[in-house]
Parts: structure tokens; C-alpha cells; sequence
């Protein structure tokens, strides 16, 4: 059954898109993630125009990140405070990171800095995790304790605006997470993506927050920032596609609850180490991508009106 | 007396003008070489549109070969070129053409090169090659000749894997030589715009009549309501499809609870 998208000007198959809002969903219920990383460039491939599809693919991570926000609330999951102070960093982030993507634009081979920018990216956070998961499996297996340090002192922790986040217990400056939200506003501006996928082991990892907290805040964070996008596209570009937004939205309800199921039932690291697998999987997709001659050297980019 | 007279003859001058227009309009008809018209007058595009056909009709009034155009409306098409960059392949170089039909299809009694006249006819492009002789590069001085020629040939390869530029030449059926039919297939991929639809009569290798008629491609119905709305009330439209999300996913997520 195909239907045709109005703003995207393409027919597609409905019940590819309903299975790609699905799979998006999951990746969101499972691990906080908008699953921009992963629908963007399908949606692409299928078709959509990359525009389109980005901004699309914003209005239906709203939808997703709100039914894993409100099943993560009710569990008590959120850390508001921590998601606010992303939040803010996330925004000044993305408005400099606008102002860096023209400034690189000027100087050419933009798309060589973003993709090889991106698998690197990708690499070093997947690679990361999966070193941190098999260590966490062997202590598991060994039935060592984990170390647990509740008082490090490094030189972060003597920056000042110490704030409290309970529910993430952690005692740390407020610059923190907010530099880590202004970095991933950058790289959402420049790359065109959620960022949830370099924030979630982020806070893991630097932040040292519970991964339980994790989830929650995360969409917490999403959440806002896709709305903003949302906007900003459809008053800028006019690129975003309601049509094809509702089908992946609807997709995505079915998807997200299911993700949030097994997430529920899988222990920590278990969980972390799927991401980290997926995060290297896309990572070796795209480095494939890059180093095979492509089948057409050619395509078509935008069309307009002759001046 | 004299402004009654007068009056007279000016309305006979009038009436018997009128009668000269009328049968020098009907004998023309009658002696018209070439009548066409198109099944429907416009493509509309809705939401289960999947590309459509529409029959091209028309009478001649003796007999040769009969060649049907197609044409989208002239615009400027980017063109991306996937370059090796410290040997990785990377959408490197881009160029914009000027005056790219967004479709173009032709459709003919015989082949072309039967129709045709060795090197086409002056002023009247039939073919692919021909139309596109008059596409040209945006800013062609800062590129060099071969690369322009390179990524020219990359843009009628890319505009025919979408389907704009079919490659085999359709077919003009004639009824006793005198009615001509010829199915047009536009595909689901197809440009919103102003297209022509020219039939050319060719007799002994020269353009005998051309007759031009407008097929009307454009989005209809809910489609178009919603393309017309995204651009006319961005603010609004981009609050709707917010507000649109979060309502689908707080449902999704009340329902997901039940269960």
C-alpha cells in the first residue's frame, strides 16, 4: 500500500515507514535514544529528500520521547534538574554549532569533515563502551565486586556552581552537564542528529550517572530539543512532513513500549553493550560506505525554479 | 435622416464582417492538419497517486509519421558528484544546471532516425539530445570543459534511473491513417508543474504541422492542502504537527499502560 507524502513528493510503501517508526521506537524505549542516527539515513535511502527526512524525523521523535518519557516519570526515572541544565546547554550549543557548519561550509569539503567526523564519532564511543561492558561481564562473572569510588576528586570537580541532583546522586558543577549539553547541540547542528546516542553513554560514562536515570533524563532532554527543531524547520524550510511523520509516529507506539519491556528486563551492562553493538554497527556501515566506490557517481541534489 | 442611414450600414458592415469571420474560422477547421487533445487536462497528485497515464489523441489530415513530446517545465537542477578524497568517496563536487526540463519523454510512429532528418530540424528539438543542447552549467567558467561535460552526462544518467528521462521512445499507434493515439506514463516520482504535450506531423523528413497543448501536474486534495498550508502558515503549521506528536505519543503511551 503506498501513499503519497506531500511535503517529501514521493509514494512509499506505508507499512515500510510503519516498520521503520517501529524500529526507531524501540531504540528509544530501550535506550533513551531518539534513533535519529539510524532512521535518518534509511529514510534517505528510501527515498525521502535528506532535508525532509531529517526534519520529519524530528516531529516523530517528539511523539516517541514523550510515551518513553511519561513510562520512565511514572518509574520515577527523570532527573529533572540534570535534564534542565542539558537542556540549556543543548541550545547554546546548537545555535554555535549553526554558526561553525557556515563557517566550515566557507572553506569547502564540508561533507568529507562531517562524515569522517561522524564514524570516527561513532567508533570511539562504541568502541569505549564495548571495553567498558566486557569488563563490567567479567567482574560479573568473577563475582567481584565493582570498584566503587562515591568520592573522586579530580580537577572537575573543583569547577564551581556545584549543584545537587538527587536523583542522579551526584554532587558536581552544573558546567558539567552543561558543557556536555553544548557539545551535543554542536554536533546536532553540524550532523543533523538527535545526539542522543553521544549523550546517553556520555552520562554514563562522564557524568557517572545511574543508568537507570539515565533513560528518562535523556528523553527528558530529547524531547525538547525535537520540539525546537520541529519548529524551526517548519517555519525556516517548510520541510516537515506531517504525513509521513503520523505513519512513523504510529510505527514508533508500537515500537516503544516494546523496547521499554525488554529494556526493563535486561540487566545494565546487557543493555549498554546492545547500544555500543548498534553504535559500531552503523559506524562499520558507514566506513563501508566511504571506502567502496559507490554503484552511481552521480545524483541528483536540489531543483528549483530558474532565476 | 443622415446618423440613421449611417447607422444602417455600420450594423450591416458589422453582421456581414461577422459572417466572413465565422466561415473563414470553419474552413480552417476543416482544412486543420493536425487536431490533438489529452484524455484529462491535468495529472492531480493525491495521496494514493503511484505515477498515471494519459492518453494523447488527435487526427491528421493525410498521411506520415506522427512524434509526441513530453516536457516538465524548465528548471535549475543540482547535480552531486561523489569525488575520492584522501581515498575515501565523498559527495565532493556539486554543479547546477539552467533550463532542465523536469521531464522529458518522447513518443513516435517509427524510429526517430526513420523520422527524423539527419541532425534534427533547425529550431525544433524532438530528442533527448536535442532538448538538452539548450541546458547549460550555472558559473561554467570556473570549471574546466571535460569536468562540465562529466557531470552533464551524470544528469540525464541520474534524471533517467528516477524515471524523468525514459529511455526507449514510446509508441504512436495510427488508426487508418488518419487517427493517431499514444499512451503517456508518467511515474509516481513526477515533478509538480506547467508541462507541454507537442505532437509534430513529419512528412518526407520535414516538420509538416505541430500542435501544442498544457497538461497541468499539481498536488490535489488533502495533498495539496497540506503542501499549500505548510508554506502559507508555516507558524501555525509547525504547531500542529508539534502538537500533533505529542498528543500521538501520550495516547500510545496510556494505551501501552493498559496492556
Amino acid at each position: 500500500m503506498e501513499v503519497y507524502l506531500p511535503i517529501a513528493e514521493v509514494s512509499l510503501n506505508v507499512l515500510l515507514l510503519l516498520g521503520l517508526g517501529g524500529v526507531a521506537g524501540m531504540l528509544a524505549g530501550m535506550f533513551g535514544v531518539g534513533g535519529g542516527f539510524l532512521l535518518t539515513p534509511l529514510l534517505i535511502f528510501v527515498g525521502v529528500p535528506p532535508a525532509v527526512a531529517v526534519a520529519s524525523q524530528a516531529n516523530q521523535v517528539i511523539a516517541t520521547s514523550v510515551t518513553g518519557l511519561l513510562n520512565q516519570w511514572q518509574r520515577g526515572n527523570v532527573d529533572v534538574r540534570m535534564g534542565l541544565v542539558l537542556l540549556l546547554g543543548g541550545l547554546l550549543g546548537s545555535t554555535a554549532g549553526i554558526q561553525l557548519f557556515t563557517v566550515l561550509k566557507r572553506f569547502g569539503q564540508v561533507d568529507f569533515v562531517i562524515h569522517v567526523g561522524y564514524v570516527l564519532l561513532l567508533l570511539s564511543i562504541g568502541s569505549m563502551m564495548v571495553v567498558e561492558v566486557w569488563r563490567a561481564w567479567q567482574r560479573r562473572r568473577t563475582n567481584q565486586p565493582a570498584r566503587r569510588k562515591l568520592h573522586q576528586h579530580f580537577l572537575v570537580h573543583r569547577l564551581p556552581l556545584k549543584l545537587r541532583f538527587y536523583k542522579s546522586r551526584l554532587y558536581i558543577s552544573a558546567l558539567l552537564p552543561g558543557g556536555l549539553g553544548f557539545a551535543t547541540g554542536v554536533l546536532s547542528a553540524i550532523l543533523g542528529i538527535g545526539g542522543g546516542f553521544v549523550l546517553v553513554p556520555a552520562m554514563i560514562y562522564l557524568l557517572g550517572m545511574p543508568t537507570v536515570v539515565v533513560v528518562g533524563t535523556s528523553l527528558f532532554q530529547i524531547l525538547f530539543v525535537a520540539i525546537n527543531v520541529t519548529f524551526l524547520q517548519a517555519i525556516q524550510n517548510q520541510t516537515v512532513d506531517v504525513v509521513l511523520a503520523l505513519i512513523l509516529m504510529l510505527g514508533g507506539a508500537i515500537g516503544a513500549p516494546l523496547g521499554s519491556r525488554i529494556a526493563a528486563n535486561l540487566p545494565g551492562f546487557q543493555l549498554r553493550g546492545l547500544l555500543a553493538l548498534l553504535i559500531l554497527g552503523m559506524a562499520f556501515e558507514l566506513m563501508f560506505e566511504l571506502v567502496t566506490p559507490p554503484s552511481a557517481i552521480h545524483t541528483l541534489g536540489e531543483m528549483g525554479h530558474m532565476p | 435622416m443622415s446618423a440613421s442611414v449611417l447607422r444602417a450600414a455600420r450594423v450591416l458592415v458589422v453582421v456581414a464582417g461577422g459572417w466572413l469571420v465565422l466561415i473563414g474560422t470553419a474552413g480552417a477547421c476543416l482544412a486543420q492538419p493536425l487536431i490533438v487533445d489529452l484524455s484529462r487536462p491535468r495529472v492531480s497528485i493525491t495521496s494514493a497517486f503511484r505515477g498515471a497515464e494519459v492518453l494523447v489523441f488527435g487526427a491528421i489530415d493525410a498521411p506520415g509519421d506522427v512524434v509526441i513530446t513530453v516536457t516538465g517545465g524548465p528548471t535549475r537542477q543540482v547535480v552531486l558528484r561523489k569525488e575520492r578524497v584522501f581515498g575515501l568517496w565523498v559527495n565532493a563536487g556539486r554543479q547546477a544546471f539552467d533550463d532542465v526540463p523536469s521531464f522529458y519523454a518522447v513518443a513516435a510512429t517509427r524510429p526517430l532516425d526513420q523520422i527524423l532528418p539527419p541532425g534534427g530540424v533547425p529550431g525544433i528539438p524532438v530528442t533527448l539530445a536535442e532538448r538538452l543542447e539548450s541546458v547549460h552549467a550555472v558559473d561554467a567558467q570556473r570549471r574546466r570543459p571535460i569536468d562540465l561535460t562529466d557531470f552533464r552526462q551524470g544528469l540525464v544518467a541520474a534524471k533517467r534511473r528516477e524515471g524523468l528521462f525514459p529511455e526507449s521512445v514510446g509508441t504512436v499507434t495510427v488508426v487508418g491513417s488518419r487517427l493517431f493515439r499514444a499512451e503517456l506514463r508518467f511515474p509516481s516520482r513526477l515533478p509538480v508543474g506547467d508541462y507541454e504535450v507537442r505532437a509534430y506531423v513529419f512528412r518526407n523528413a520535414q516538420v509538416a504541422s505541430a500542435v501544442s497543448r498544457p497538461l497541468v501536474v499539481s498536488k490535489a486534495g488533502f495533498s495539496a492542502r497540506v503542501s499549500e498550508w505548510s508554506h502559507t502558515a508555516a507558524p501555525v503549521y509547525g504547531i500542529v504537527a508539534i502538537g500533533m506528536a505529542l498528543a500521538v505519543g501520550w495516547v500510545a503511551g496510556a494505551v501501552a499502560r493498559r496492556f
